[in-house]
């Protein structure tokens, strides 16, 4: 388990809204629904692709944004990978799910446009990065924006594999499993690297909480 | 419960997706599962209560006119051979035209003086270097229309409108070029996009293969 070294117990206060959608939930409740969509979708049916991508792309938008962290490729990346998607429908496996699937194509057209980018670097910002106020509570930092700045930065700084992982566990609920099948790792290895993912997550976060950045 | 949970059991609590009561009321007692679970909550909460970004219309309209190119046939590796030799064949054809360097005179006639003769024969040959190009591409465009013919039923009227302009507009650089037969320049153009072209419609069938395997 991993170990922080710092007591934030005071978090336990802290709920998970009925809002939060959890990874059983989304990942079983899709099941069957799905599968009929895909079979139609399989079988060259508009709509059904249309469904699929309603359903989707938020999902895909999402984690896109999060890799690729610019709107307007994120937007462009999002339209590659359902295009790629369509193209590619047959090939998904009967055990597999789609919204791992779609990720983990989303993933491979991230990593294409990372690759773009480094060898044609976009100019950096020209606003200044802020100095984020330092809340003396957990619970303070976690109601204010700061947290999410504080989460976004931190974000940033995670290897782009071990931030996709990261991020297909915790915000898009995807079963261990699945990210082992979207990313081509195996299962210890998806394991090892979300696990120093969250460390080096908390790291940074746990020095606000304290207040020692 | 014996012993401490698993990082999987107070994940899946943490999450909300398989909060089993045991898992619960170790955290209730054991200050280091439960700073565990509180960071996983926490976790969670800021990751999830971010702001889900937008879905552009213009992304799925994008997508809908870029899926509506790629036509499912299957059975395209019956005619990849021979399509793949006759397009070859063309181009080679098309390049000999090309290549060929000029008959220049003979040592002391001058350096701009070129034998009527030679030229005459390198033009015949030219054409019937553009001749078998032409026929090579028409046999290879009439190969790729029998398969497009199999797989038309199952096509949507738009994209059989896409796939139909593409032929025809394939077909009518043919024919146009077999009409520039006194303009070498203006033919061996013709053959150069209606050889793109070809090469365009196979790849999409060819494409069209991998998904259907």
């Amino acid at each position: 388990m991993p170990e922080t070294g710092r007591p934030i117990a005071s978090l336990l206060d802290v709920p998970v809204t009925p809002a939060d959608r959890t990874p059983a939930s989304r990942g079983r409740g899709e099941v069957p629904p799905e599968r009929d969509l895909l079979d139609r979708a399989r079988r060259g049916e508009p709509e059904a692709f249309r469904v699929i991508f309603d359903r989707h792309s938020p999902s895909v938008r999402r984690f896109l944004g999060d890799l690729l962290r610019d709107d307007a490729a994120a937007d462009e990346a999002t339209q590659e990978t359902f295009v790629r998607a369509h193209s590619r429908m047959r090939t998904l496996r009967e055990d597999e799910r789609l919204g791992g699937w779609l990720l983990g194509i989303a993933r491979m057209v991230s990593m294409e446009q990372l690759r773009r980018w480094r060898r044609d670097p976009l100019p950096l910002p020209e606003e200044e990065p802020r100095e984020p106020d330092r809340a003396p509570s957990p619970e303070a930092v976690l109601l204010s924006g700061e947290a999410d700045r504080l989460l976004d930065g931190a974000l940033t700084v995670l290897a782009s594999d071990r931030r996709a992982a990261l991020l297909m566990r915790i915000d898009h609920g995807l079963p261990y499993e699945q990210i082992a099948e979207a990313m081509g790792w195996n299962l210890q290895k998806v394991k090892n690297e979300i696990h120093r993912a969250r460390l080096q997550l908390r790291e940074r976060l746990s020095g606000y909480v304290e207040g020692t950045p | 419960m014996t012993g401490h949970p698993t990082f999987e059991e107070l994940e899946a609590a943490a999450l909300g997706a398989e909060a089993r009561p045991d898992v619960l009321a170790h955290a209730g007692r054991c200050a280091e599962c439960a700073r565990e679970l509180a960071w996983l909550r926490a976790e969670a909460q800021l990751f999830r209560r971010r702001p889900q970004p937008p879905v552009r219309p213009e992304i799925w309209e994008r997508v809908e006119e870029r899926v509506h190119a790629p036509v499912p046939i299957s059975s395209a590796r019956r005619w990849r051979p021979f399509l793949g030799a006759a397009v070859a064949v063309a181009a080679a054809a098309a390049l000999a035209v090309v290549v060929r360097p000029p008959q220049r005179a003979q040592d002391g006639q001058g350096d701009a003086a070129v034998f009527d003769e030679p030229v005459a024969q390198t033009d015949a040959k030219a054409q019937q270097a553009l001749d078998r190009a032409a026929g090579d591409y028409r046999s290879a465009l009439g190969v790729l229309e029998q398969e497009y013919a199999r797989g038309r039923g199952r096509l949507d009227q738009r994209t059989q409108k896409r796939w139909d302009d593409s032929f025809a507009r394939a077909r009518s650089l043919i024919d146009a070029s077999a009409q520039a037969r006194n303009d070498p320049d203006e033919r061996l153009r013709l053959l150069d996009g209606s050889a793109v072209m070809v090469r365009s419609l196979r790849h999409a069938i060819e494409d069209s293969e991998e998904v259907a395997r």
